[in-house]
């Protein structure tokens, strides 16, 4: 009937009278990598023990392939989960603990040796199958703690902040073979992690959570471009917020006022453009590399693309003076305070074809188009 | 947190003691740990003085004593003696019982524990040590009082009718083992305690990950990993309960004669024959010490 590996329907958690995730429903889709991403304390964990079975719902199902497991104990369900702290047997060597969910299932002994060989090499490890898990660095042991866990073939495999133990350059690195790895295999991946940079670049589909609610679920390009609420916006990447009345509303455009009645558009969802009305009070999502940044002299040069004078869209266009300059080589970041002492950070790319300011005090312009800037409501966060 | 890299490191500014820090220590071991045993080992090859004390001459005469049997006079051909070997088997027999049981009931306990919220983690600790706020005679003379034939147990139990007789357990072997239970459980529940709460609980949920059942995961997770704890408390255990004089003097009765209490007697009691005592306790020594070593060995071999 359906073809979600996945399906978490409006689950509630309850420790105590703390609400850890208030009414949640998810569907992961068969072979997707599924990140869930949020600060710790939000949830995410707890909804991943949940699906292990570490932990039981207060209410509301979870289904897997169509068939309700929240009854079924841990050690029935045909998931697998690579622990934050690796959680490696450490009186077993690398082959034991590579093989002791085979052993479990009873497997022949013959199979349990060809499906260990293959998973050793999958991980490259094979000079240390009989190195005890003390005996081995940070990163290799989490390869064994991820071929253990792929090892009895699960129909979903989680995965709880399984880089954050690594260093910077083994956990970029371990990205890109993780990646690979649910392609190769394709294991349903369920990842949990704070970091919004390791989300964006593995992620099929990325699911935001925070204080026990779900945010918003989409694409990486989707949550970072489109976020649906200030959190979103706030939690994934960089942004600047410039709060505003609304002037008027379109299909997905929604014109704004700012305090000093300077008029200007912004793309928004069409979840918020319904429900908006004019008057209202919210927020602008302006991500700094979306902005330019202009000399002051030059307002008479401003390029008004064609698209948007088709749409009668204005580009936000403020004044204002650099205070701060950073070098960051492919790029530069600059902070400007409006006139009202707002500071909006700019990131540009450095580049032969492009203006660099160099005066710190100088006047500048700062310009982003309608849709580069997203409105968002002002909910209170 | 996880250990990165495979060795552990070393520092060595701070690691090495300087050597004669450890004077004090090496003074208390020589005087009061060494010396003694020295002067044990050297009364064991010296000739009885019928009052108690030695004199000075050199014999096997307490070895020999502990092993053959040459007739009242000594002058008969050498048979074995099997009174004091009976004697030492029968406390080995009870030394593994009580270390036996124990365990049975120390593990559950200390996993109890361990698993507390650290809170009320500690409350528990102290509460398993209030016992030895009080003397062991005491205590092994309160639990006479407890189990004897018109004690409170068996009073309560002929009040309630569940018996008709009084259950008699003094100068039994079951009384010496409560005794010998009593008096070590914590010895057992401790080091257990100390080996559960360093155990890392998402060890038991990888086991269940890995489909293992719970009796599975105990088998073959919990109890490999906790086992320095177990064996500690097995061997604190067993030490004690070994040469233990308390609980089967005043719990036990002739029967249950155990090898502290041979010792016991040729210091302080009637028998007085100091180089057989110290014979005796050299030959209990060595056993403890064999069995350390053999421990010691297969734990070195386990090491990769």
């Amino acid at each position: 009937m359906t073809n979600n590996a996945i399906s978490i329907r409006n689950v509630k958690k309850t420790f105590g009278d703390f609400l850890a995730l208030k009414d949640i429903s998810i569907n992961v889709a068969d072979n997707e990598f599924f990140t869930l991403l949020g600060p710790s304390g939000c949830g995410k964990t707890t909804l991943l023990r949940m699906i292990a079975g570490f932990e039981s719902t207060t209410s509301g199902e979870i289904q897997l392939y169509g068939a309700e497991i929240e009854k079924l104990p841990p050690h029935q369900r045909p998931v697998n989960t690579v622990f934050q702290s690796y959680a490696l047997f450490p009186h077993f060597n690398v082959e034991e603990n590579i093989g002791f969910g085979l052993r479990m299932l009873k497997w022949s002994e013959a199979d349990i040796r060809s499906r260990v060989n293959e998973m050793v090499q999958t991980v490259e490890l094979e000079e240390f199958v009989h190195r005890k898990p003390s005996q081995l660095s940070g990163g290799q042991q989490q390869r064994v703690a991820l071929a253990r866990a792929i090892a009895p073939k699960p129909k979903v495999l989680l995965l709880d902040e399984p880089l954050s133990a690594l260093d910077l350059k083994l956990r970029q690195q371990m990205r890109q073979e993780l990646k690979n790895l649910q392609r190769e295999t394709g294991i349903t991946f369920i990842f949990v992690t704070h970091d919004q940079e390791e989300a964006l670049t593995m992620s099929d589909r990325v699911a935001v959570m925070s204080a026990g609610e779900l945010q918003q679920v989409g694409s990486p390009s989707e949550i970072y471009e489109q976020p649906a609420n200030r959190f979103v916006a706030d939690f994934i990447g960089e942004t600047n917020f410039l709060p505003v009345t609304v002037h008027s509303v379109e299909r997905d455009i929604v014109h704004c006022a700012l305090a000093d009645g300077g008029l200007f558009s912004a793309g928004a969802n069409a979840g918020i453009t319904s429900v908006v009305s004019v008057g209202n009070s919210g927020l602008v999502s302006l991500r700094p590399e979306s902005l330019r940044l202009l000399p002051a002299a030059n307002n008479n040069a401003q390029v008004v693309s064609p698209e948007l004078q088709q749409s009668a869209a204005t580009d936000l266009d403020l004044a204002g003076v650099l205070k701060d300059i950073s070098y960051l080589g492919t790029d530069t970041s600059y902070t400007v305070a409006l006139e009202d002492n707002t500071e909006i950070s700019v990131r540009m790319q450095n580049g032969p074809s492009v203006t660099s300011f160099t005066k710190v005090g100088e006047s500048v312009r700062v310009r982003a188009s309608s849709a580069s800037a997203r409105f968002l409501l002002d909910c209170a966060q | 947190m996880a250990a990165i890299g495979s060795g552990k490191t070393v520092s060595s500014t701070y690691a090495p003691v300087r050597g004669w820090l450890l004077l004090p220590t090496w003074l208390t071991i020589g005087i009061f740990m060494l010396m003694p045993l020295g002067v044990m080992l050297v009364y064991s090859f010296l000739t009885k003085e019928f009052r108690g004390g030695v004199l000075w001459e050199f014999s096997f005469a307490a070895y020999d004593q502990f092993i053959f049997d040459r007739g009242l006079f000594g002058d008969e051909a050498p048979s074995i003696e099997w009174t004091y070997i009976t004697i030492f088997f029968r406390s080995l027999v009870h030394a593994l019982i009580a270390t036996f049981f124990c365990l049975l009931i120390g593990f559950p306990t200390a996993y109890y524990i361990a698993t507390r919220p650290t809170g009320s983690r500690y409350l528990w600790v102290y509460l398993i040590t209030i016992p030895y706020w009080v003397n062991l005679l005491i205590r092994t003379v309160s639990m006479k009082f407890l189990i004897r034939d018109n004690g409170p147990i068996n009073q309560a139990l002929l009040n309630m009718g569940v018996i008709d007789a009084p259950i008699h357990l003094i100068n039994t072997n079951v009384a010496v083992q409560l005794g010998l239970f009593y008096s070590y459980l914590p010895f057992m529940v401790l080091p257990i305690y100390a080996a559960v709460e360093r155990y890392n609980i998402s060890l038991s949920e990888a086991g269940a990950d890995l489909y293992a059942g719970r009796w599975t995961i105990l088998r073959t997770i919990l109890l490999p990993v906790v086992k320095p704890g177990i064996i500690a408390g097995c061997i604190l255990v067993f030490v004690p309960s070994l040469g233990a004089f308390l609980a089967p003097d005043l719990l036990g009765g002739a029967k249950t004669f155990m090898i502290g209490s041979l010792i016991e007697e040729q210091f302080k009691g009637t028998a007085s024959n100091w180089p057989f005592g110290a014979a005796a306790s050299m030959i209990l020594l060595s056993i403890i010490l064999a069995v350390l070593m053999l421990y010691a060995r297969s734990q070195a071999r386990g090491q990769v």
